[in-house]
């Protein structure tokens, strides 16, 4: 399959009072058409900043210091404005962790569909023509009475119907890539998968790739066909989504699956025993040496990752050593 | 705006402000009719004068209602009130009535025109730096309201009065109107008005020209101030998910700043003016002073200085009134900008 986006030793860092985190370190990762990916890690390591370095929407103290991210035939990093914001308002779409704030609670529904609209590829002649483009849109994300949901503000709907709008918004855009940072975590248990079914059901029909964040792994593996694990900001293994699950091989990989997700779909903190490392003086070797059970002396030296057969890759010494 | 006329939850809001209002102007005439009793001085030896010999004194004591006990004279007071009778003054001589009806519109000329300034450059100054922080016009809005906060209204009125009528005499030192100018016919007290209704366009501009560096003096304070809380508001606002949703969008600029980012952050900012409304009518005194501008505040410290108790409950109360009608204005403004109070009765 051809390659879509292709994130090459991305580093990024946030300035802080305390110093510079260094929060990405060498990131690589690859999405290929129609492709879907599924990215894990426990909270703060790096997952949305991932995510939306891709998009360019970084915040304001964030620093791209190293790397590149290629989409289709573009380098995102050095690409002008027009180039950006083409793939912002043609390409990719993203939908963020907490439909709760990411609506503005000040317009309609119908105002911030319509803006998005009108600033799409959508060709778009007429009012009716935008009304029956919304109308559409809505259907599709499977809210029925669009006329209230058109006339509402953000706040006098569901968390469930929010999401739904903002994955109605994101769909406006994504004619090739759908970036879902957490859809379902601050959602109701009986809503998450019906979410998850529409986003599923969403992909498969316009043919779309996805990146999807999540915690509830029950739902991430029968949803993505190859999964990140990252770990402190660095991806410590990928595999088919079948081989992370029967043979995962990274310690980390492995404490992570055997801590099952309560319902609540967040780890628990006795299930992940430890604490991320402050990215300010991140260990220089394998960031999860402090945590790890397997460690050795060589753990002080950063391990790449190692590409062990077609589908799997990991990044620790216990495996293949003699290659690092 | 239609919901804001039908809604029933927005009657609802009118009638508990409203309601809120006259409750706290019944308060702060309660309040000040005691303080401005209880204050050192005496009323009625003030009135008597210095020479008068004491049964002349509590002649004119039993004349003012002054030896009545408290709740008495409150009552009386009030019943005159509600009659449109705000009481005799001991120094003007006259109905307290007619000389607010004279004084106040003055002064609501002279705030009028400095909210005008201060509003509409608050805006613009507060949209420059919110949505440019940490790069040049930030840095010089932040400058220029260091400057213009920390000096109170009259230096500014005696600087601005020196460069722009003394030196450089582009405008006129003081008073309202130019002696060469015949006032046009009184109706209702405001020159400005009264001009527009009978058609005295050469005495609306002579007036305008007058009001212009008073009411620039007065307004900077407020205006870098409301300056600061947008840019505040806007920094704010810039921060939030649904800000970094319309950068994900890609929405335009322009669409972004003005739309999706002012609102939410001028709800501060338009509190903050409301505010500001009633400092700027206390600091209206000075710069009147200055400009020799005949207006209420004037009037109000000589009622202070004369213990003349009528005229103080009165310019208090009006003070009041106007901050309360200021304050209901920028709750109708809120509530037509943010839906959440709109329309979040049902879940609040
Ligand atoms: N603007 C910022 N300034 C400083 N630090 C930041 C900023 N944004 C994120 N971080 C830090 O970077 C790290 C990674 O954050 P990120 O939001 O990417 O994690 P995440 O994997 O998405 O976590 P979660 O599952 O909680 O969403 C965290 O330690 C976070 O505190
Ligand atoms: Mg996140």
């Amino acid at each position: 399959m051809e390659s879509l986006l292709r994130v090459e030793d991305l580093n990024v860092r946030y300035k802080s009072y305390r110093g510079e985190l260094k929060v990405l370190d060498d990131v690589s990762f690859e999405v290929k058409v129609r492709e879907k990916v599924g990215l894990i890690g426990e909270s703060g390591c790096g997952k949305t900043t991932l995510l939306k370095s891709i998009l360019r929407i970084l915040p304001p103290n964030s620093i791209i210091y190293k790397g590149k991210i290629f989409f289709k035939n573009i380098e995102i990093i050095k690409a002008n404005k027009n180039e950006i914001f083409k793939i912002r308002r043609e390409n990719i779409g993203m939908i963020f962790q907490d439909p709760m704030s990411a609506l503005n609670p000040f317009f309609k529904v119908k105002d911030q569909l319509y803006d998005a609209l009108r600033y799409s590829v959508h060709n778009i002649k007429s009012q009716q023509d935008l009304q029956q483009m919304i109308i559409k849109l809505l259907k599709e994300v499977a809210l029925s009475d669009s006329e209230r949901i058109l006339e509402s503000y953000p706040f006098e709907l569901s968390g469930g119907m929010r999401q739904r709008v903002c994955i109605a918004l994101a769909l406006t855009r994504s004619n090739d890539l759908l970036l879902a940072d957490e859809p379902t975590t601050n959602l109701d248990v009986t809503i998450q998968e019906q979410i998850l079914n529409l986003l599923r059901e969403l992909v498969n029909k316009r043919g779309l790739s996805i990146v999807l964040v999540s915690h509830a792994l029950g739902m991430v593996k029968e949803f993505v066909d190859k999964i990140y694990v990252m770990y402190a900001g660095q991806i410590v293994e990928t595999a088919s989504t079948d081989k992370i699950f029967s043979e995962p091989l990274h310690p980390y990989t492995k404490l992570l699956l055997s801590a099952v997700p309560r319902l609540t779909g967040r780890w628990k903190a006795e299930g992940l025993i430890g604490r991320l490392p402050d990215y300010v003086n991140p260990p220089p070797g394998c960031r999860f040496y402090m945590r790890c059970q397997q460690s050795n002396s060589n753990c002080k030296i950063k391990p790449k990752l190692l590409k062990l057969n077609k589908d799997h890759s990991v990044a620790c010494w216990l495996y293949g050593d003699e290659e690092h | 705006m239609k919901s804001l006329i039908i809604s029933n939850e927005t009657i609802k809001f009118l009638l508990k402000r409203g309601g809120s209002i006259i409750f706290t102007l019944i308060g702060l005439s309660i309040l000040i009719f005691i303080l401005a009793r209880i204050l050192p001085g005496d009323p009625a030896r003030m009135a008597a004068g210095w020479t008068a010999p004491d049964w002349v004194i509590e002649e004119m004591r039993r004349k003012l209602g002054l030896d009545q006990p408290l709740h008495i004279q409150y009552i009386r007071w009030l019943s005159d009130v509600l009659k449109g009778d705000l009481g005799f003054s001991i120094y003007t001589k006259r109905s307290v009535t007619v000389d607010v009806l004279q004084y106040l519109p003055k002064t609501l000329e002279l705030i009028f025109v400095a909210e005008l300034f201060s509003i509409t450059g608050g805006i613009l100054l507060g949209i420059l730096a919110g949505a440019f922080p940490y790069r040049l016009p930030d840095n010089v809005v932040r400058v220029m309201s260091y400057i213009a906060i920390s000096m109170p209204a009259f230096v500014w009125a005696i600087i601005l009065q020196l460069m722009f009528a003394r030196i450089i005499p582009l405008f006129p030192a003081g008073g309202q109107l130019s002696s060469h100018i015949v006032p046009p016919p009184r109706i209702t007290g405001s020159i400005f008005i009264d001009s527009i209704i009978s058609g005295r366009f050469d005495a609306l501009i002579d007036c305008l020209w007058h009001t212009i560096l008073p009411a620039l003096s007065l307004s900077f304070g407020s205006m870098m101030q409301n300056a600061r809380i947008l840019r505040m508001g806007m920094t704010d606002i810039k921060g939030k998910d649904y800000m970094v949703l319309s950068d994900a969008l890609g929405l335009p600029l322009r669409l972004k700043i003005y739309k999706y980012q002012f609102r939410p952050a001028s709800i501060p900012a338009i509190t903050a003016m409301g505010m500001s409304i009633g400092a700027d009518l206390g600091n209206a005194f000075l710069v009147e002073n200055v400009y020799n501008w005949p207006g209420f505040s004037r009037y109000g410290v000589t009622a202070m200085l004369n213990k003349d108790l009528n005229a103080i409950v009165a310019v208090v109360l009006v003070v009041g009134i106007v901050y309360a009608i200021a304050n209901f204005i920028v709750d109708l403004i809120i509530l037509s900008l943010d839906p959440r109070i709109r329309r979040m009765s049902r879940s609040v």
